[in-house]
């Protein structure tokens, strides 16, 4: 017979409520200097795609346009996706294809084969909306760069605040919740323009075709994923912390 | 139709950050207050006659470990009593429990081989030869701590409570990833959620195992439903309707086996999302209406209820914000409202979600575990994509007059 492992329920620890206004500030802080640097950041942020962009060889131009009050630069770059007219039927019956081999049936099914099976759909309606209605999609790389920076303003401006809530009820001192809020900007900020750049040049060699799927997949998916694991670090250290405190146990 | 889109993401996205009020306000009471006392230090000179119930279905590789574990239990011998059900197996089960059945007269073996399968139908017949006061249920592969059925008995003292969850703990969690990451999901549901829904005095959920409930009140609501594949969420909502209190207990532990395979795993989430679906039909209206019950537990009754809802909804909202982007109307707003509506659900919400999961860490007081907390997004789209999948299919079969099936989790042991 197996034996049971530790016994887990009797801790409490009883947390004092005071440092959730200091960790509210903590997230916020990030958050206003963000708003106050906004056009510096928003600058930076494209001006290094455009970089990147041109130290792959992919030819790059400028666009000025308004986030709000904000001015923002975004990169354009010309598709060229393949001129052969079957290349979306090709992507559609590759995709419908690979989507029902990875979600049919049921009782196979496991995370990955969901998230690329969906993504295996996406791409098949994708291809599907390209063969019979491609010249009525209504982006181009261009107002992807635009509408992709104008949402990962919204989630740097989010993800602090939202860390700042969740880490303002755990014992961490007010230092290390700035520490967690700043990183996780810096770092939404760095990867968003990594991601960025990738999904162009994607869109550059491949065509729009993967717009949809790389909007989905690559975008808000991704954001959350990071932010959890931020979380993650952050609850594993305040653990680690908690543990040389003394203890409260209750039932 | 865009218009339409629009509302509804809006509506989606609002009852998500509904959802991730709700439960940060669980993980908060669990961080920032001290618990509600229970019962279980409560000495008791005559303790209540408990009748033991162990369903079982093809159970020969866990069968004799629960009869060994109960065995030991600490309780007088002369008011327990054990009956362990045979429903429909076709392996050793029956001959296992009849060996102890020989070997101890605590046990009493009850052999299904005609009548309606599934654990409802067998709690149903084995309740009718019960000769406890109260009725303890556990799975086959549970292994209770030996004062658990002390423990657990221990709140009945208040004659208002119907029914006791204890605190269910895997016992397999180092198996593989999956067990691994249902370990951080479960830490969540026990320690974060029903803690502190019994804090708060809402409706903690009888679990239908390493829980125990009132005859006098399982008989008073009119028993279980062999409809219904969640009996245990049916009969939480029968006892509150009916007056009786539902308390959980997080000090009795117990600890079973999870599901090691994703196939079973959806098996598992499968029944689940229409047995507790079957019910949000069943109880929402009268729980909304029933006189006696307070404004709050109401509405959290009802969100408990709908909460594989939420699969559905979720799922409608990316194939609305699909729709927008190819019609080109997906504008920031929307983007907007997706993103925090997700992010609020994930980060906040719903399925023993991340806020959740983190304080149950925490209070545990196991840091490493919660490095993998990043790839329970992976579990959750799977959660998603099977709830949906299942609650349509439900609803087809519905229509077409079929009832589901219960399906048996797998065993690993």
């Amino acid at each position: 017979m197996p034996s049971p492992p530790y016994h887990r329920s009797y801790r409490h620890l009883s947390l004092g409520a005071t440092g959730i206004g200091w960790s509210l500030c903590c997230g916020l802080l990030p958050s206003l200097t963000l708003l106050i640097f906004a056009p510096a950041i928003l600058r930076f942020h494209s001006r290094w795609v455009i970089a990147l962009l041109e130290w792959i060889g992919i030819p790059v131009s400028e666009r000025a346009t308004y986030l709000g009050r904000l001015p923002v630069i975004v990169p354009e770059v010309g598709s060229y996706a393949p001129a052969h007219s079957r290349y979306p039927a090709v992507v559609a019956i590759v995709g419908c294809i690979a989507a029902a081999v990875l979600l049919i049936p049921l009782s196979r099914l496991t995370p990955l084969r969901v998230i690329s099976g969906l993504a295996a759909l996406l791409c098949g309606i994708s291809g599907t909306f390209f063969y019979f209605a491609g010249e009525r999609f209504p982006y181009t790389a261009g107002t992807f760069a635009d509408v992709w920076l104008r949402a990962e303003f919204v989630v740097w401006l989010i993800a602090p605040f939202l860390l700042s809530i969740i880490l303002g009820a755990l014992p961490l001192p007010s230092g290390m919740t700035l520490l967690y809020t700043t990183m996780t900007v810096l770092y939404a900020v760095w990867f968003s323009a990594v991601r960025l750049t990738l999904l162009l040049t994607l869109f550059h060699f491949a065509g729009l075709i993967w717009m949809p799927a790389a909007y989905f997949f690559a975008g808000f998916m991704i954001d959350f994923f990071y932010l959890v694991g931020f979380y993650s670090i952050a609850i594993c250290r305040t653990t680690r912390i908690v543990r040389k405190h003394r203890e409260v146990w209750q039932w | 139709m865009v218009i339409a889109a629009k509302i509804y993401l809006v509506i989606a996205a609002v009852l998500l950050v509904v959802y991730a009020i709700r439960h940060s306000i669980f993980s908060l009471n669990r961080l920032l207050y001290t618990n509600r006392h229970g019962l279980q230090d409560v000495f008791d000179s005559k303790p209540p006659s408990i009748t033991v119930l162990i369903p079982m279905h093809n159970e020969e590789r866990v069968a004799d470990h629960i009869l060994e574990a109960l065995l030991v239990a600490e309780y007088p011998r002369d008011r327990l009593q054990i009956i362990a059900i045979d429903d429909h197996s076709t392996d050793t089960t029956l001959q296992i429990i009849r060996h102890y059945a020989e070997r101890d007269s605590r046990i009493r073996a009850l052999h299904r081989g005609n009548g309606r399968r599934g654990k409802p139908a067998a709690l149903d017949e084995a309740i009718r030869m019960a000769a406890g006061e109260l009725i303890m249920v556990f799975d086959a592969d549970y292994l209770p701590g030996r004062g658990l059925v002390r423990e657990l008995a221990a709140p009945f003292v208040d004659p208002a409570v119907g029914a006791v969850m204890g605190r269910v703990v895997p016992l397999n969690c180092g198996a593989n990833l999956l067990t691994r990451l249902l370990d951080l999901e479960r830490a969540a549901g026990y320690q974060v959620d029903q803690q502190a829904r019994h804090n708060l005095r809402l409706i903690p959920q009888y679990g239908g195992t390493a829980g125990a409930f009132r005859k006098s009140a399982y008989h008073a609501v009119g028993g279980f439903d062999a409809n219904v594949l969640s009996e245990d969420t049916e009969l939480t909502f029968r006892l509150k309707l009916a007056g009786w209190s539902v308390v959980y207990a997080n000090r009795c532990e117990c600890y079973e086996e999870v599901p090691q395979t994703w196939g079973a795993r959806i098996r598992q989430i499968r029944r689940w999302a229409i047995g507790h679906t079957q019910c949000f039909v069943r109880f929402a209206l009268p729980m909304l209406t029933r006189p006696g019950l307070r404004a709050i537990e109401r509405i959290d009754g009802v969100m408990l209820l709908a909460i594989y809802l939420i699969a559905p909804l979720l799922t409608l909202a990316l194939v609305s914000a699909l729709f927008l982007f190819f019609t080109g109307a997906l504008s920031v707003l929307n983007a907007f409202l997706l993103t925090f509506g997700i992010m609020a659900f994930n980060s906040v919400g719903n399925f023993a979600s991340f806020f959740q999961i983190g304080t149950a860490v925490l209070l545990d007081g196991s840091a490493e575990r919660v490095r993998l907390l990043p790839l329970n997004v992976l579990n959750f789209a799977l959660s998603i994509f099977v709830v949906t999948a299942a609650l349509i299919t439900h609803g087809a079969r519905c229509m077409l007059g079929r009832r589901t099936a219960w399906q048996k989790t797998g065993r690993f042991r």
